[in-house]
């Protein structure tokens, strides 16, 4: 009897899988598109949708981002982008974390935000428009607010990342981060403006509670991506053991072309 | 005494990105801010640098010092 694996390899071309083998494999062998995702790397082939990542990510590097778990709070602006670009870029688990329903000014910017979704959870609708995106992944919504008595959803994962709104939490997550020694990427966006950094030592950027600069002026499509895109950025080097931001917050200004590093070591 | 003040962002607006300024002597970063009326009404105050280290708006500042402004910057 034909084995999966055996099904599978009369499918490779070139060291890939073609999404039609999954779905032929789904019907003839009662398995998850997970089960055959996991078979595909565990086997050394590569999934073809990441073709295109090919070279920038070697099937090893691929494979390891397949096996990480990644969490997410907060499914807004920074945190959709986010997890649509580390889905699109092979985390195989994601956990989302967010209390808001979709309101009307989230559509210049929420990237899963359409007036079909207004006043539905953001973490749910999220997480099925990656399951849409890719069956194979694992994504864990839970519709709830990040407080101190969530800690210990943090145990276990591999990087968590801070796409929260609110200073004061930020602060409570990336000490939380500091405590149980779990890999943090902070983002935070203003109008034209985004800053990003893997240390733990927010205090430098926020010394009293209370919102920044985005409660006057709002925040753009285009900055709320650009945060997201140095997030996962950072997310997928801290799993592949590449340069971060330890020391480091790296901002930058739209407005004004710039781009400045500011030291955040104490 | 000659203190550097560095704008960024949004303090940028209506303001400058470098200026070089007489100060009388044993004034803080808080005189400054006052003076460039950076309210924490509209826009709270971020990261503060004295020669590139991070500083409390209480710091007394010295001649040749270079005061770098950022504005908190805190959405997701």
């Amino acid at each position: 009897m034909l084995s999966l694996i055996s099904f599978l390899r009369s499918s490779v071309q070139d060291n890939y899988v073609p999404y039609s083998a999954y779905t032929d494999a789904i019907k003839r062998f009662s398995c998850s598109f997970r089960e055959v995702e996991t078979a595909v790397f565990n086997e050394g082939w590569m999934p073809r949708r990441y073709h295109r990542n090919q070279h920038s990510l070697s099937q090893k590097d691929q494979a390891k981002l397949f096996h990480a778990h990644v969490l997410i709070f907060g499914c807004g602006g920074l945190g959709g982008n986010v997890a649509e670009f580390l889905a699109r870029c092979g985390i195989g688990t994601l956990t989302l974390v967010d209390g808001d329903v979709y309101e009307e000014h989230n559509l210049n910017r929420q990237n899963f935000s359409t007036p079909a979704t207004l006043g539905m959870a953001k973490a749910n609708v999220v997480s099925d428009a990656l399951m849409r995106i890719n069956p194979a992944l694992q994504v864990n919504a839970l519709h709830r607010y990040f407080d101190s008595t969530m800690l210990d959803v943090l145990n276990g994962k591999d990087v968590v990342v801070d796409a929260l709104d609110s200073p004061e939490v930020k602060l409570l997550l990336a000490s939380t981060c500091k405590t149980q020694k779990i890999s943090f990427v902070h983002c935070a966006i203003a109008g034209w403006i985004a800053q990003c950094t893997t240390s733990t030592n927010l205090s430098y950027l926020y010394k009293e509670s209370g919102k920044g600069a985005e409660a006057n002026r709002g925040n753009l499509s285009f900055t709320a991506s650009l945060g997201a895109s140095m997030q996962a950025a950072l997310v997928v080097k801290i799993l592949l053991g590449k340069e971060t931001l330890d020391d480091t917050l790296w901002m930058i200004d739209f407005n004004d072309n710039e781009s400045i590093q500011i030291p955040m070591k104490i | 005494m000659i203190i550097t003040v560095k704008l960024f962002a949004q303090y940028r607006e209506g303001r400058f990105k470098i200026e070089q300024k007489e100060y009388k002597e044993g004034i803080t970063a808080q005189f400054i801010l006052d003076e460039l009326g950076i309210s924490e009404d509209h826009l709270p105050l971020g990261v503060l640098m004295v020669n590139s280290r991070h500083q409390h708006p209480d710091i007394v500042l010295k001649d040749g010092d270079i005061l770098a402004l950022f504005p908190k910057v805190g959405g997701g």
